[in-house]
């Protein structure tokens, strides 16, 4: 009765795993391929996409972060971010805080767009430039977020080890 | 890692402080750096037999993260003056560092949500309201 216990909680824990990887893949694909697909439209369409100075559009904040204006821009953002993200996401995995640093993904997504360009763009901060986009702004945001997925992992770890060897 | 990384950031505005502020940040890094070293060092050299890929993959993250740093805030913008084009970088970086904290803010407020059910649940044994 207790392996039989034992075994569904280790197949949930598998189901559960593999639904966070799904989450992730689905994650790195979408961008992957929305940034690849809004590179190859017209430029008009891809400026109405960028943010603009003076103008506040929660939308264009969040659509800005796909879009590139050369090929070299778009390689090197899509580069940092999956060098980025995956090994993030297997050290996040290997403390049990994957769905942490999925919803981290998500409002560096969502919400850094948006107070960034809401705060540099509307109140006049960013006057030089009339645009703003690029994945580099997200990119930035997760090696930010090293420093405390490394911390919690050392910690993690380093408490394990001490207490076996010390 | 933090002070260290202040020290790469700060290092193309050295020459415009009086005080040297990117070496102050570096011996500050390296001294709170020496004091945990060892136990990392330890610990990654004696992981590094039981499951190398996690040890490749956590040296990976730290090399890749000095290198990003280096090509996020690239001193050649920072030099020129052009300090607003990276200002986001900045941003991001900072956002992605400071969301730390909301992890525990949201386990506190989940462990305080289950106390004060836990009170209440103790309230209703005590004295047993009437159901309606």
């Amino acid at each position: 009765m207790v392996g039989l216990l034992g075994n569904k909680t280790k197949a949930n824990h598998i189901r559960k795993l593999q639904k966070d990887d799904l989450q992730l893949t689905l994650i790195v694909g979408l961008v992957s391929i929305t940034c690849i697909g809004v590179f190859l439209l017209p430029s008009e369409i891809r400026n109405i996409l960028k943010v603009r100075h003076g103008v506040f559009n929660p939308i264009a904040c969040i659509t800005a972060s796909f879009v590139h204006d050369n090929s070299l821009h778009l390689g090197t953002n899509l580069c940092a971010f999956l060098f980025t993200t995956l090994p993030l996401y297997l050290i996040n995995k290997r403390i049990n805080e994957q769905k942490y640093f999925l919803i981290s993904l998500l409002m560096m997504f969502l919400v850094l767009p948006l107070l960034n360009y809401g705060i540099l763009f509307y109140l006049g901060i960013y006057k030089s430039i009339e645009y703003g986009f690029g994945l580099s702004l997200v990119c930035s945001g997760l090696v930010g977020f090293t420093i405390p997925s490394l911390t919690l992992y050392f910690k993690r770890k380093l408490e394990k080890f001490n207490s076996i060897f010390f | 890692m933090v002070l260290f990384t202040f020290s790469l950031i700060s290092y193309p505005y050295g020459s415009s402080f009086e005080f040297p502020l990117p070496v102050f940040c570096a011996i500050l890094g390296s001294v709170s750096g020496i004091l945990e070293i060892k136990r990392i060092l330890n610990f990654l050299i004696s992981s590094l037999k039981q499951s190398p890929f996690e040890s490749i993959l956590v040296i990976f993250t730290i090399c890749f993260y000095l290198y990003s740093i280096i090509n996020l805030f690239p001193s050649a913008i920072v030099l020129q003056g052009g300090i607003v084009d990276i200002i986001s970088h900045y941003f991001g970086f900072l956002f992605g560092t400071v969301i730390f904290p909301f992890r525990y803010i949201a386990k506190s407020t989940t462990k305080l949500k289950d106390q004060i059910t836990k009170i209440l649940k103790g309230i209703q044994v005590i004295v047993p309201l009437p159901k309606l």
